[in-house]
């Protein structure tokens, strides 16, 4: 290929991301700009924070960080600890039922609770856990997706590691503790990446089980916030939003190379 | 010996009760709930409800409005795979050429995935804002007259680029990663044999892509059909005049605003019916993978 060639194919390469992440560059510039710059692009403009803290004293952003936060980590190490004990199962122990109970798991990855949320509504009131921050992790404890993706890397550990463990007089939590876990480490750390990051976003079921500001996660409070509470003030609502996302792309920018791997690894949502 | 084998049987089903409890609560249970559900009728004060069959289901079929939330959501979905699928390939093509550079160039593209779609429907509806958003003001030059609000096309388009938007991440790093699968030596082969970069392309790069690109299709219908609540929410609400109402958010309205629970409840099952045959065509293709 020619050198013109190549060069063309970058510049056209980097307009089209460009142009991609525009709307986020976009949000950047709104939410550290006064309002009058909102459409006005002087690059000169002053920067300012003030929009920030506007946005952080006109709504309890402080409780819904903390109700999120709370929100994924409960999700993610019962997840954890379920979708292992299922794992192990699945990869080591033969039992009848075993092929039925792994196509249950298949169906489940696929469909995601939204669907059925009429009913789960009427389980969750049944069990009188309406607007509790628990009620929204409830429907995810059991993740197919972690499950696939454990049982995989459980069924590459070697057998003799785990006779000799056995030999040496361990127990199966012991095992489990001892060899499983600190071997699946790498598809852990994957499988919390794609987790924090689903349910740190999500939206249908939060908003519909949650009605109070103590239970509310980021995603319905922004969206309350945007909605009612600021009316037309965009530079408000885009340092809101670009408030509640930063962690995410922080993370996102720490970790990319795992990201990456656990997707590649699980080729699966 | 016997207590022997009875505890290794049981052990199994007590590894795996936990995860069948919340599989059957949350997945199985609702699921049958509905299915009964959709056979039922309440009325308009919910104190009688008496079977009816599958009259839910030909309500359905013959309500012109649910036929109309059919027709949005197959041009909604068939829009948003294809452009997403295609964009992507396209972003993908051109990191696979620049080696020095794709590391910033993969996190530009991947952070659109770290952006909630509720935030991903907020922040378009945001650019195209007839009274203040960027795009109708550049619309406007080309003599466009743009209110999403009004017109049921413009509101199409606005969800369509929204929810595109946010699938492309994902696409572009499957795509990246089935292009350095292919070895450098057959491009090379291609290319001392006379083949131009078009027509590598054709013949080579996407046939050779057609494992990821049919994966990525039953990925990117799924999202379409089912994970896009947020982003219709954030920007169109179903309107203007149904216009953008696609079957899911359908489902939400007439279940907890509209209270209509049989119907809902049919629609639910519809909804299952559909996951589940996408389900079946996915872990054919993934079998057949494992199989290579």
């Amino acid at each position: 290929m020619t050198r013109t060639d190549t060069f063309l194919a970058r510049v056209a390469g980097w307009m089209l991301a460009l142009l991609w992440v525009l709307p986020l560059l976009y949000a950047i510039w709104a939410a550290f700009h006064a309002p009058e710059f909102e459409a006005k692009f002087d690059l000169t403009a002053p920067l300012t924070l003030h929009n920030f803290s506007r946005a952080w004293e006109q709504a309890p952003f402080a409780r819904y960080f903390l109700n999120t936060i709370l929100l994924v980590t409960m999700i993610l190490s019962v997840q954890l600890v379920l979708c292992t004990l299922a794992a192990f199962a699945f990869a080591r122990l033969e039992f009848p039922g075993k092929n039925a109970a792994f196509a249950l798991v298949l169906v489940q990855l696929m469909v995601t609770p939204d669907i059925l949320l009429v009913e789960n509504y009427k389980t969750i009131r049944a069990l009188g856990l309406v607007d509790t921050i628990v009620a929204i992790g409830l429907p995810y404890f059991a993740s197919g997706f972690a499950i696939f993706l454990l049982r995989q890397t459980f069924m590459t550990i070697p057998r003799e590691l785990d006779e000799a463990a056995r030999v040496e007089g361990c127990t199966l939590l012991g095992l489990l503790w001892r060899v499983y876990v600190p071997l699946g480490k790498p598809a852990m750390l994957a499988f919390g990446l794609v987790s924090v990051s689903h349910h740190w976003n999500n939206f249908l079921w939060p908003l519909i089980i949650t009605n109070s500001v103590e239970t509310r996660p980021l995603t319905v409070g922004l969206s309350l916030f945007s909605t009612t509470d600021s009316g037309t003030d965009w530079a408000l609502i885009m340092a809101a939003t670009l408030m509640t996302s930063a962690p995410l792309l922080l993370g996102f920018l720490l970790f990319q190379r795992q990201f990456v791997q656990s997707f590649m690894r699980a080729g699966i949502k | 010996m016997k207590r022997a084998i009875f505890r290794n049987q049981l052990l199994p089903w007590l590894l795996l009760a936990p995860q069948l409890v919340v599989t059957f609560i949350f997945f199985l249970w609702p699921a049958a709930q509905a299915g009964w559900q959709s056979f039922l009728r309440e009325d308009a004060f919910g104190l009688k409800t008496t079977f009816v069959g599958f009259q839910n289901y030909t309500a359905l079929l013959d309500d012109s409005q649910y036929v109309d939330s059919i027709g949005v959501t197959l041009v909604f979905s068939i829009s948003v795979a294809v452009l997403a699928l295609s964009i992507s390939l396209l972003l993908a093509l051109a990191v696979d050429r620049m080696l020095t550079s794709a590391r910033t160039y993969t996190t530009l593209l991947v952070w659109p995935y770290a952006v909630a779609p509720a935030i991903a429907g907020l922040l378009w509806w945001f650019i195209f804002n007839p009274t203040i958003g960027l795009a109708p003001y550049a619309l406007e030059v080309l003599g466009i007259d743009w209110d999403h609000s009004l017109d049921g096309t413009q509101s199409m388009i606005l969800v369509i680029i929204a929810a595109t938007w946010k699938q492309i991440s994902y696409n572009f790093l499957f795509f990246v990663a089935g292009l350095q699968a292919i070895p450098a030596s057959l491009r090379e082969a291609a290319a001392i044999d006379g083949a131009g970069p078009v027509r590598r392309f054709w013949t080579l790069t996407l046939p050779l892509l057609a494992p990821t690109t049919f994966f990525l299709l039953v990925v990117n219908t799924v999202y379409a059909l089912f994970d896009t609540f947020p982003v219709i929410d954030a920007t169109t609400e179903g309107g203007p005049a149904q216009a953008t109402n696609i079957l899911v958010y359908k489902v939400y309205v007439d279940g907890f605003l509209g209270l209509n629970l049989g119907s809902s409840a049919a629609q639910s099952v519809i909804l299952m019916g559909v996951v589940i045959v996408l389900t079946v065509i996915q872990f054919r293709y993934i079998e057949r993978r494992v199989e290579y």
